[in-house]
């Protein structure tokens, strides 16, 4: 019995070491950039030989960052709103008409996230040229809706699909128009998982990289910048723009699984 | 003659070539609690969302007050609607769910309030206020939606099979609480159900629908005592039903020949001598004992089932024909019950014998 449960513990002993083998091969990379941010010295190797936020001053101090940050945010709230209102409307259409027609839009929509971002930025590019569409955050903007509208409408036809119809029908019965069930019935229902996508949307068009490189223009969003730095020289500084670049993602994602839950709980 | 408050005239709805509701026609007056009661698929709830707005007629009117609503939209008609799994609105509290109606129509916040309060208490939920709906009971759900009904003060009030999903007790409970309700306002009932012992405790008429069509009518009582055809002799109620052939027609009795023996019945008008009919004989107007007891029909058997049922006990007796024969007596704690196998007499009278000529 001893014996049999001793030899047992040692099996999971064995898995544990495993899984905690596999999150450290995934972790490393993100704890050493971390760690390095904090480094007095523009080295980057071990051993660590003092810690200072000498780097976040000179990120924070910096001109081309602080535009950086500003064009990101701009793009990925542009693009996220945008896409909660397209992507809802998508939404709210698919779930509930039932046509032959309706079944090939799901597909269609799902085409952008099929297709190597490489080949939709390369598109896009020629696109707009053939338009003579001046390249500008627009630009980036419109790709990055092409890009992120599908996980959108995927998270939010999750939803839709086990929405109960009846309560609308409860709600025009009480006397609202079907307007007024729209806007006091289905959305504040839905606006749980609505939001959550959008914060999904907003962290995709956060970090966006190779559809930004093709239709940006002149201008510059965070992980374009941290690619230019990277092209002259390895500059510490990197490690502390993408500490905060880390920072604001994990942030994104601690809402979206609080909103995720509150969906849950309404159900 | 006082007008109906809702009449149904000739409505017919297809869905393809299929009708669903087949030439049906119904007058309701003010006050009266209907219940509509038939098999699934027998058109009784697509007949309610034809007078809700939910779905419209393929031809005929419904008029409510004399105005017609065909075409009209669910959400400018006077009638409220209960739903089978509550649709309460997720979002919102007991309190805003009732409210929800009334805000609609912009009415001042003070009249909301103390109309919410008054629904809330007349459906025993004073206190649910801020309750959400998540950490309602079922029963306690399908009250509020009553209330969120109610506070409209409907010209009727639909209910689908409000009971549906709840459990035996709490759907008894709330059938005791719907009569109250209903007593207590006035206001008119139209009620759907499949139960038809949950139909016949609620309502004060029965309509007992089939295929789309309407089969008969009238109070509980009257179906059940006076079935015009077998589908609901054997819908409304337990039964006896044995194929029989009208060998005489007299002015106190109907005979008819089922198998080898001959039965005194009611008599019935419309019966031909030699017409094929089928013989009703409910399971508790059989009196079973071990002599011949003293009735004008009278028929020897052989017990070959006993259920205890509590308030009753039910015999199956073979007495030769084609079907053994239930018979329902009232529950008494006696060792001295005929057992399985005890040969008995059953005695009925001929007035509680029904021939039915369909």
């Amino acid at each position: 019995m001893g014996a049999l449960r001793r030899l047992r513990k040692a099996k999971y002993l064995w898995y544990d070491l495993f899984a905690a083998g596999v999150f450290l091969f995934l972790f490393a990379p993100v704890i050493i950039i971390v760690l390095f941010s904090f480094h007095e010295s523009p080295r980057l190797s071990f051993p660590i030989s003092g810690l200072s936020l000498r780097w976040y001053g000179e990120v924070l101090g910096s001109a081309v960052f602080r535009s950086a940050v500003k064009n990101t945010l701009i793009v990925a709230t542009a693009t996220s709103s945008t896409a909660v209102v397209l992507g809802t409307l998508a939404s709210l259409g698919m779930t509930r008409n039932r046509s032959r027609l309706a079944r090939w839009v799901l597909p269609l929509l799902m085409v952008p996230i099929s297709l190597p971002a490489l080949f939709l930025g390369i598109a896009l590019l020629s696109y707009f040229s053939m338009l003579r569409f001046q390249l500008s955050l627009l630009t980036v903007t419109i790709g990055h809706l092409i890009y992120t509208l599908p996980y959108f409408v995927l998270v939010a036809n999750a939803r839709l699909e086990r929405f109960d119809m009846v309560v609308e029908e409860a709600a025009r019965d009480l006397g609202a128009t079907p307007w007024q069930v729209l806007w006091r019935v289905t959305l504040p229902i839905i606006a749980p998982s609505i939001i959550g996508a959008g914060i999904v949307v907003f962290a995709l068009s956060f970090d966006e990289f190779l559809i930004t490189f093709f239709v940006i223009g002149s201008q510059s969003t965070l992980p374009m910048l941290i690619w230019s730095m990277m092209r002259r020289t390895i500059d510490p500084s990197i490690n502390a723009i993408s500490s905060v670049l880390l920072l604001m993602s994990l942030l994104l994602v601690i809402i979206t699984s609080r909103l995720v839950r509150v969906t849950e709980i309404s159900l | 003659m006082i007008s109906p408050i809702i009449s149904i005239q000739q409505v017919t709805r297809r869905f393809g070539q299929t009708p669903a509701v087949n030439d049906f026609s119904l007058d309701i007056m003010q006050g009266e609690l209907v219940a509509l009661l038939g098999p699934s698929g027998c058109g009784k709830t697509t007949l309610l969302r034809i007078i809700a707005g939910f779905d419209e007629p393929t031809s005929g009117s419904v008029r409510i007050e004399g105005h017609e609503m065909v075409g009209i939209p669910p959400h400018r008609r006077p009638v409220n609607m209960v739903f089978q799994k509550y649709a309460l609105f997720p979002h919102l509290d007991v309190y805003e769910n009732v409210a929800f109606g009334l805000g609609l129509s912009k009415r001042p916040a003070q009249e909301i309030h103390k109309r919410v309060s008054q629904t809330l208490d007349l459906v025993r939920l004073a206190g649910f206020e801020k309750r959400r709906t998540a950490q309602l009971s079922g029963g306690e759900a399908q009250r509020v939606a009553l209330a969120r009904a109610l506070v409209m003060e409907p010209k009727a009030l639909l209910l689908d099979e409000p009971l549906g999903a709840l459990d035996l007790k709490v759907r008894q409970q709330l059938e005791t609480e719907l009569r109250r309700i209903h007593s207590e306002l006035g206001t008119t009932f139209i009620y759907v159900t499949h139960d038809q012992s949950e139909a016949m405790t609620v309502s004060n008429r029965l309509v007992i629908m089939d295929h789309g069509r309407l089969i008969q009518e009238g109070t509980p009582q009257e179906v059940y005592y006076n079935p015009n055809c077998i589908f609901c002799a054997s819908f409304v109620g337990e039964s006896n039903l044995l194929p029989a052939r009208v060998v005489g027609v007299g002015q106190e009795a109907t005979l008819v020949r089922v198998g080898e023996r001959t039965v005194r019945a009611r008599p019935n008008p419309q019966a031909r001598e030699g017409q094929a009919v089928s013989l009703l004989i409910r399971p508790e107007v059989l009196s079973l004992d071990r002599q011949a007891p003293n009735h004008d029909n009278i028929l020897q058997g052989e017990i070959i089932d006993v259920t205890f049922l509590g308030s009753s006990i039910v015999f199956r007796v073979d007495t030769g024909w084609d079907k053994p024969l239930q018979v329902q007596q009232a529950g008494k704690d006696d060792p001295d019950l005929p057992k399985r196998g005890e040969k008995v007499a059953l005695g009925w009278s001929s007035y509680d014998t029904l021939v039915l000529l369909e």
